[in-house]
């Protein structure tokens, strides 16, 4: 490979493959030393532009690293090959109060209040949870304004933005890595409306839980039941058009319930009883992600008690079905000997 | 088994793209065809610890690491070399690897079809606990597969047939002739007998044995052995008794010889600290394998043997002491395990199984 330097001070052509200069071709640059022919990390490539001059672009192909702000599913596969990592789905309407959750998760974490039993471990999408706490760390009146991050916007609209987040348990010393997405309200939002927007979904397969987060405050006002309609019908695309196994742990996250008093609306039991029927087993978790009385109910509340049903849950080894299609001449007792029961001890 | 690699990718990929299934594919063929090329079963072994418990039985310089990654490079060449980077991946690919052979049905991948089987169910211990549920999930499937494979090939095994000697001796004149045609259908059909010989022998013994209800090693009453000695005894015994592959039935017959004795004890959860602790010492040499090889394998792999692998420690070290932090660092999940007194049997049986299917008899 070939290298490109300068001799001209703080000239940052080696980096960004400009000259400090102005020359439209390095070589024209008298400061130019030409290929010092050393084993480095820049290739050139040399294009044409329109005019017909060629331009030099410079191209790093030392080791790239995540840009910080948030995670495609490609760069999310670079982080589950090497160890296991529990994916957290979260759904919910515009402004019901997912990227709330994942910032308050955040900021738990930054804060050191997640232990006794965790510890924050790192993130690679560090700067993703600091943008998205922006708003509130700028925020300066008495009272909680009313938005608190910004509304999501996804670099590739194409794609799920994930975020990621490293904790390490405590008493056993476990890594638990956490990639949470990040949606647009609008997706769950196209969901409900066409069912066809279910593909884009797929990668929830792959959910070891999937959270719900529903509008506490919508639960109890005028347009409850629309609110609680948009639900349910969000639960069963997951359950019919994205084919979410059953047994996935499910948590209908309500949101805001420091301005219920943390009393559990009424709506949540139609939700809570159409996820039954789905076949799904949900958990209610009254949330508040930032309190509007913290000194009532703390911020967080809820938080991370719904990401322990995903991180702690050990799915039952089912027993062994083993029967044969071999057909034997006899039925022999010797080979069907019974499996003791637990009654059969007396 | 490829069929199922799809969903198992999913473990370290979102959303597996085509070519992604047809390049693992490819590779996971080439580590199988490279394993039924070796002698012996070291690198089997290595592939079931490796898909069983992950990065306690891999390492960078591992010769199965190597043979994984090469076949894996081969058609990806961008897939990094650091085991730090890719161990689930790895990890996933050898699980693909094992569901494969054990559901080949080819008389050349037999032995280690039933070597794969049987160390998968040995190993169980080692991920009952899991608390990654698409791990789990996988590594139940690959259980349910072996249990199968098993279960399958012993019932064929078992299978009574009718012996018969029919000769063809139409148009046969002379004595020469006659040898030609009667002494083959003469030995298949002593072979026959012989075969159903060793079936009727097993059933006899097993019965004899559960109706004794006695230890052969301990010469001693079940019901007057210390419950953890019967337990091991239980195990030990009734799987040497058991021709290969052994049907499912023992598992419940080491649970209902153990009952019968200690009614009190059997279903309680027992820790593998008070199991072991309660050991005879003159039993260890039971749950150790005879040759040297094996001896190693049990030594190298606590995931896939850890009572044998308790048994060697005590018995080379002559001390119980300090195997709790050494097992923990080998498994991480063992080291506070609690069973029920019959699981715990059972898991010796699976153990014995997974030791004669290794050396062969």
């Amino acid at each position: 490979m070939s290298v490109t330097v300068c001799n001209k001070a703080d000239c940052t052509v080696a980096e960004t493959g400009t000259c400090l200069e102005l020359y439209k071709s390095i070589i024209e640059c008298p400061f130019y030393k030409g290929d010092a022919g050393k084993q480095d990390t820049f290739v050139h490539d040399t294009i044409e532009a329109n005019e017909g001059s060629s331009q030099t672009v410079g191209r790093n192909l030392s080791r790239t690293f995540h840009s910080g702000y948030e995670l495609g599913t490609q760069d999310a596969a670079e982080i589950m090959r090497a160890n296991y990592t529990h994916f957290i789905g979260i759904l919910g309407l515009y402004n019901a109060g997912k990227t709330c959750l994942i910032s308050s998760l955040y900021s738990l974490a930054a804060k050191g209040e997640l232990l006794p039993k965790y510890l924050f471990a790192g993130s690679l999408t560090l700067q993703g949870f600091e943008n998205r706490l922006r708003l509130l760390r700028r925020w300066r009146r008495p009272s909680l304004p009313e938005q608190l991050v910004e509304h999501t916007r996804l670099l590739d609209p194409r794609s799920p933005a994930l975020m990621h987040l490293a904790l390490k348990e405590v008493s056993s010393g476990r890594d638990i890595n956490l990639l949470v997405t990040d949606l647009p309200g609008e997706w769950s939002k196209e969901l409900i409306e066409r069912e066809e927007t279910a593909t884009r979904f797929e990668f929830l397969k792959r959910a070891d839980g999937i959270f719900l987060v529903i509008d506490g405050p919508s639960l109890e006002g005028r347009h409850r039941h629309s609110h609680i309609q948009c639900s349910r019908i969000l639960l069963e695309r997951l359950a019919d058009n994205v084919c979410i196994e059953k047994s996935v742990p499910l948590v209908l996250l309500v949101s805001k319930c420091d301005l219920l008093g943390m009393k559990q609306p009424e709506g949540i039991r139609a939700i809570e009883a159409r996820a039954n029927e789905l076949g799904f087993n949900p958990t209610v978790m009254m949330t508040a992600a930032f309190s509007g009385k913290p000194a009532a109910v703390k911020n967080g509340t809820g938080i991370l008690e719904s990401i322990e049903k995903v991180i702690n849950l050990t799915p039952p080894f089912s027993k062994l079905q083993c029967k044969t299609n071999i057909r034997t001449n006899m039925q022999r007792s010797f080979h069907n000997f019974p499996e003791l029961s637990r009654g059969s001890e007396n | 088994m490829l069929t199922k690699l799809y969903e198992w990718l999913r473990i370290v990929n979102p959303k597996p793209t085509d070519e992604m299934v047809e390049k693992r594919k490819a590779a996971i063929t080439d580590i199988i065809s490279h394993i039924l090329a070796q002698k012996d079963f070291s690198l089997l072994i290595a592939l079931v610890g490796a898909a069983v418990h992950g990065n306690h039985a891999l390492s960078q310089e591992s010769p199965l690491f190597t043979v994984a990654l090469e076949a894996i490079k081969k058609y990806q060449p961008a897939f990094p070399e650091a085991l730090s980077e890719n161990m689930l991946e790895v990890r996933t690919c050898c699980a693909v690897a094992v569901s494969e052979l054990v559901n080949r049905n080819e008389a050349k991948s037999h032995k280690h079809r039933m070597l794969a089987s049987s160390l998968v169910i040995s190993s169980h211990p080692s991920y009952v606990t899991l608390k990654q549920r698409y791990l789990l999930q996988m590594l139940q499937e690959l259980h349910n597969s072996a249990h199968s494979m098993l279960e399958t090939t012993a019932m064929v095994r078992r299978r009574r047939t009718s012996v018969s000697l029919d000769p063809k001796l139409e148009g046969i004149t002379d004595v020469q002739s006659l040898a030609v045609t009667l002494v083959p259908a003469l030995k298949k059909a002593l072979d026959d007998l012989q075969r159903q010989s060793s079936l009727e022998r097993e059933e006899i013994e097993v019965l004899w044995w559960m109706f004794a209800r006695s230890s052969k090693t301990l010469q001693s009453p079940l019901n007057e052995l210390d419950a953890f000695d019967a337990a091991l005894c239980c195990g030990i015994e009734l799987a040497n008794l058991s021709l290969l592959p052994p049907i499912s039935s023992y598992r419940n017959m080491v649970s209902r010889a153990l009952s019968e004795a200690h009614s009190d004890h059997a279903f309680k959860a027992v820790s593998l600290s008070k199991l072991t602790a309660k050991w005879d010492d003159k039993l260890f040499s039971l749950l150790i394998p005879s040759t040297p090889d094996a001896q190693d394998h049990v030594r190298n792999y606590p995931q896939l043997f850890p009572l044998s692998w308790l048994c060697h420690r005590f018995e080379s070290s002559k001390s119980r002491s300090g195997w709790e932090e050494e097992l923990k660092n080998k498994t991480s999940t063992l080291g506070t395990l609690s069973m029920p007194l019959n699981d715990w049997a059972i898991q010796v049986y699976n153990e014995r199984i997974a030791q004669r299917c290794l050396l062969g008899n």
